[in-house]
């Protein structure tokens, strides 16, 4: 272990070959994969270096078990953030651990140097469950905080062997020595440019915690933000650790300002550290003016996630008039990172409107202008807080979806044009595209399931998990050396499946945990709708009571015996059907008919996991594609659930109902009686089978269409009533995912600039061919190419337009003040699908024809999708 | 009891909400289906009852671009927040298809939620009632209790 301490000092080669020894000695151990996260962090690895690190894996048999490995890396990358992870991970074992950090390691991990004595006992228990190295290590931190541990220290001393007393007292002089200059590389700031020096050393420090100065400041940062981080699981025990801060001149200091106590210098990271000391003393906040809170809000990290409701009401409480604004827009931003009191949103939310309402002439967009003038900064907050979802709540403000749809449009724009950044603009234009294109689909007249893929899309991008990093890595790593073997080099491609499948279970795993769970756009949220709005209900009972409202019936039901028979079933119907809402259609319930983990012992996961790692790991194109490939994979693995749920409602609950029928109409009543009973048999039929046809896949997650039936909704937005022709293989083809989103974005540029240039009475010609994809079914390589007949007196002017507009070459900024639209927006489209522009134009000057096409690669929806209506 | 507030989105429910309020008062409630709709009525006019239910969407079903809007599974609290914000106490009758919910992040039998809505959201809670579908049981029980604070 001794040499480790020094890893910054060694070559990589020799370093991996330590570990590998290590691993092949001891096993798996926290300790050797905080060591590997650093070296794969903090350095870029050969492919030489990379097969070693596989050998280490293999050692440790990480496919088989990613929590442990994937822990260090997701605490020590720069390429994740460490506050998403956080908030994932408590989220995810909050209701396990039942508030004791050390029962899970990647809660432990977060917080890896011992709170007080109480934890204290966790922590070792933690490390000797894991392995000796782990305990060792353990110790070694221990011995690292005298100041806290003295006496813990005396004991071990007391205890332990005197061998290894002296080895441990060995490596803490060997480690004392060690300089960390070196530690924080170029290659691991570049992966994270919001990052800092102390935030730095801060996550790389949890690889180095044998060496004194570094398990100081890391204990003093993880008493501080540590416990902020997993506070949902702490509760209480987060609170009060560490002495409040005063030194408002300290904290205020701009960046560079040396640090008394540290051999750093101050930045964003330590001034939050300092002012969640500072807050702590509440009377603190009071001596704050508006630049402070300012300056404050511009300068640190992460505060919504590390405040408290409680401290951000005291801070809203206590701040001046002039920066209430800038806290209401914080303190929004700490509810939508985190699940607080929904009252206290609420209370935040009404001095939000008030504000908005007495300052902004109730225009939301007016306070977003007003507070991006004054700080360019606070637009991460805004762009984080005021969501669709949030902005439908701020009632008075905004009167109906669309409005709030409307108002999240023109703030992705103004901070776009504050902060010259094209995403904002692709955002807001997506927003709109997701409205038109919902003319295709009505969310729930369909009497599928439904999960909305394009928020699922969007929740994959925001929530990384660190196989979705690694694999993105890898995937942009071998994206050449795919693409060379797509015509062969078979034995490379499976060597590469079989080395990576894991990140891919992982990402699987992760992604249809959310596809059931997620309470925005999961399999559960449609359940709970269909239940809550009731269908459930309306479609068991009406079918039935039908039955007892004929005429004919009306005699037989005056009779109280065989009333008294209807009601003792219609009681034990009533609780078949309540027992499937309560129990068999609730995730967590005991007798669900639904699971959101993955069994990989059963043969359709394995199957299913592994075509997603064939298309992952082995397609050229794949990565582009991540998002859409796996929601494609999560409604494979959710089908046999589905039909499974199906086939239980169509016959074990309908033999219920009917084993009910039998033992309450027993025949005594006679023939009507029989009636009854036989047309009660019927509904009952009639009831299961219909809310079992609930339970079928949709042809897709998302709403597949041709890219003629697209034109179709253009030319009706553009309010053109001549139809094009359409020529070429393609035109009926349908495809699916965001391939048709972004197909309709560039379908309705170049439809809208054909129709403005054409002569009346020429019709327009869109051509649509497709290619089939070398090694993947699903996806086409689709062009398309639309001519018109130029007007003369337009002819020329478009043609030199047209020309400039696809020889230029602009940057993603420059489009911010030039605008995201035209056949600008086309080529930015077709180059983040396809690595460059593929827009192209021919002319005819003789027949004044003008040509302008594009090409992307599309995902085929299903064979079998249905004709949608436009 | 003359101005009453129904706050209901599902059309079946609310037809036979209203029935029961016209059986007990002799008087159809004011009817909103949203709880965006719901929060500017209670900041805005002064009710003597509101008839509750907790899931619903932001704007219903009337809303003037026909979205719902985001469903809110606590939707019944905003407008329990509403009313505490604007300092007005009203008579509230909860009428929910789910045994429980959640308050302030604790979950919440509706047998239970009578005291804890009263308390935390300082109204005069009345009731609270499980409604089954097409159920001659809930029906009577609702009317019951609007009878009983009439």
């Amino acid at each position: 272990m001794q040499p480790l301490a020094l890893l910054e000092a060694l070559d990589t080669r020799p370093a991996l070959h330590l570990m590998l020894q290590l691993a092949q000695e001891f096993g798996a151990s926290n300790f050797i994969s905080y060591k590997l996260a650093y070296l794969r962090s903090a350095r870029e690895l050969s492919d030489e270096d990379l097969s070693l690190v596989g050998e280490i894996e293999r050692e440790f048999e990480h496919s088989k078990s990613p929590g442990l490995h994937f822990s260090a890396l997701e605490n020590v990358s720069s390429k994740i953030s460490l506050f998403v992870v956080a908030q994932r991970r408590t989220s995810g074992l909050v209701g396990r651990v039942k508030g004791e950090l050390r029962t899970a390691v990647s809660l432990s991990n977060f917080i890896p140097t011992p709170l007080d004595l109480d934890d204290l006992s966790g922590l070792l228990l933690r490390a000797s469950e894991s392995s000796l190295l782990d305990t060792i290590y353990a110790i070694l931190v221990i011995f690292n905080m005298p100041r806290e541990f003295e006496d813990v220290k005396k004991e071990f001393s007391l205890r332990l062997n005197e061998c290894i007393t002296q080895e441990i007292k060995k490596s803490l002089l060997l480690a004392l020595a060690a300089s960390d200059d070196q530690l924080v590389t170029n290659f691991y700031c570049v992966h994270n440019e919001n990052s800092g020096p102390s935030l730095d050393l801060y996550r790389i420090s949890s690889a180095f915690l044998e060496r004194p100065r570094l398990a100081a400041y890391r204990s003093k940062i993880d008493r501080v933000i540590g416990i902020r981080l997993l506070g949902e699981i702490l509760g209480k025990k987060s609170s009060g650790v560490t002495p409040a801060y005063e030194d408002k001149t300290s904290l205020l200091a701009p960046d560079g300002h040396p640090i008394l106590d540290e051999f750093l210098q101050l930045d964003s990271f330590y001034r939050t550290y300092l002012f969640l000391r500072f807050v702590s003393h509440r009377p603190n906040l009071l001596t704050l003016t508006k630049d402070e809170v300012k300056f404050i809000f511009e300068n640190t990290l992460g505060l919504e996630m590390l405040l408290s409701e409680a401290e951000m009401r005291a801070l809203y409480v206590t701040s001046s008039p002039e920066s209430k604004s800038l806290v209401a827009v914080l303190a929004l931003a700490l509810y939508r990172k985190r699940s607080i009191d929904p009252d206290v949103d609420f209370e935040f939310r009404s001095d939000f409107i008030a504000h908005v309402k007495a300052v902004h002439d109730k225009s939301i967009l007016n306070f977003i202008e007003y507070l991006l003038k004054d700080s360019a900064q606070v637009a991460n907050y805004i762009v984080g807080s005021l969501d669709e979802v949030t902005l439908e709540k701020m009632y008075g403000l905004i009167n109906n979806a669309t409005d709030a749809s409307n108002v999240r449009q023109d703030i992705m724009r103004a901070v776009g044009h504050k902060l010259n950044r094209i995403e904002y603009f692709i955002e807001a234009d997506a927003i709109a595209t997701r409205a038109k294109l919902a003319k295709l689909h009505q969310y729930f007249d369909s009497s599928r399931m439904y999960v909305d893929s394009v928020a699922m899309g969007k929740w994959l991008d925001a929530n990384p998990s660190i196989s979705t990093e690694q694999y993105r890595s890898l995937h942009s790593r071998h994206g050449t050396l795919l693409i060379s073997l797509e015509d062969g080099g078979a034995q490379l491609l499976i060597q590469i499946i079989e080395k990576n499948e894991y990140l891919i279970r992982q990402i699987a795993e992760d992604a249809f945990e959310q596809f059931c769970l997620n309470t925005e756009f999961g399999i559960e949220s449609y359940l709970g709708r269909r239940i809550r709005h009731n269908t459930l209900d309306g479609v068991t009972t009406d079918t039935v009571d039908a039955v007892f409202r004929k005429k004919e019936h009306t005699v037989a039901m005056s009779n109280p015996s065989l009333r008294k028979a209807v009601d003792a079933w219609l009681l034990s119907y009533k609780s078949i059907i309540g027992k499937l809402r309560r129990e068999h259609l609730q995730f967590k319930a005991s007798g669900s008919l639904f699971r959101s983990t993955l069994d990989h012992n059963d043969p359709t996961t394995k199957k299913n996991v592994q075509n997603l790692s064939r298309v992952l790991l082995t397609s050229s194109g794949a990565g582009e594609l991540l998002n859409e490939l796996v929601v494609g994979f999560c409604w494979r693995q959710i089908a046999p659930q589905l039909e499974h749920a199906a086939r239980f409602i169509r016959t074990s609950l309908l033999r219920e109902a009917n084993a009910a029928l039998d033992k309450h109409f027993d025949g005594h009543h006679g023939s009507l009686e029989l009636q009854i009973k036989a047309e009660l048999r019927e509904a009952v039929n009639e009831v299961f089978k219909k809310v079992a046809d609930w339970f079928q896949v949709p042809q897709t997650g998302y709403t597949p269409a041709s890219a003629k039936e697209l034109c179709g909704i253009i030319l009706i937005d553009l309010k053109v009533t001549g139809e094009p022709e359409f020529r070429g293989n393609a035109v009926d083809s349908r495809y699916t995912g965001m391939s048709v989103h972004r197909l309709y974005d560039c379908l309705a540029v170049l439809l809208q600039n054909a129709q403005k240039n054409s002569e009346p009475g020429y019709t327009i010609l869109v051509q649509i061919s497709s290619q089939a994809h070398k090694t993947n079914d699903a996806l086409e390589f689709l062009s398309v190419d639309i001519t018109s007949t130029a007007d003369n007196s337009k002819y020329e002017r478009s043609k030199q337009r047209i020309y400039h507009a696809i020889a230029t070459t602009e940057a993603g900024a420059d489009m911010v003040t030039e605008g995201y639209t035209g056949i600008k927006k086309v080529k930015y489209i077709t180059r983040m699908n396809e690595g460059i522009h593929t827009v192209r134009y021919a002319v005819d000057d003789e027949s004044r024809k003008v040509t302008v096409g594009f090409s992307l690669h599309a995902e085929l929806a299903p064979g079998d999708a249905t004709q949608v209506a436009v | 009891m003359k101005n009453i507030l129904l706050v209901e989105d599902e059309v079946h429910k609310r037809d036979e909400m209203k029935q029961c309020v016209l059986e007990a008062y002799g008087l159809l409630p004011e009817v909103v289906d949203g709880v965006s709709s719901a929060v500017h009525m209670v900041q805005n006019f002064d009710y003597d009852l509101i008839i509750l239910d907790m899931a619903l969407s932001t704007f219903g079903e009337s809303a003037e671009d026909k979205k719902k809007g985001h469903d809110q599974a606590q939707g019944g609290i905003e407008v329990l927040r509403a009313l505490k914000a604007s300092g007005k106490v009203a008579k509230v009758l909860i009428v929910t298809q789910y045994p429980d919910f959640y308050i302030g992040g604790t979950k919440v039998k509706l047998k239970n939620s009578v005291a804890v809505v009263s308390e935390k959201y300082r109204q005069k809670v009345v009731g609270a009632v499980l409604y089954h579908y097409k159920s001659t049981p809930t029906l009577q029980r609702i009317t019951s209790i609007l009878k009983k604070f009439k």
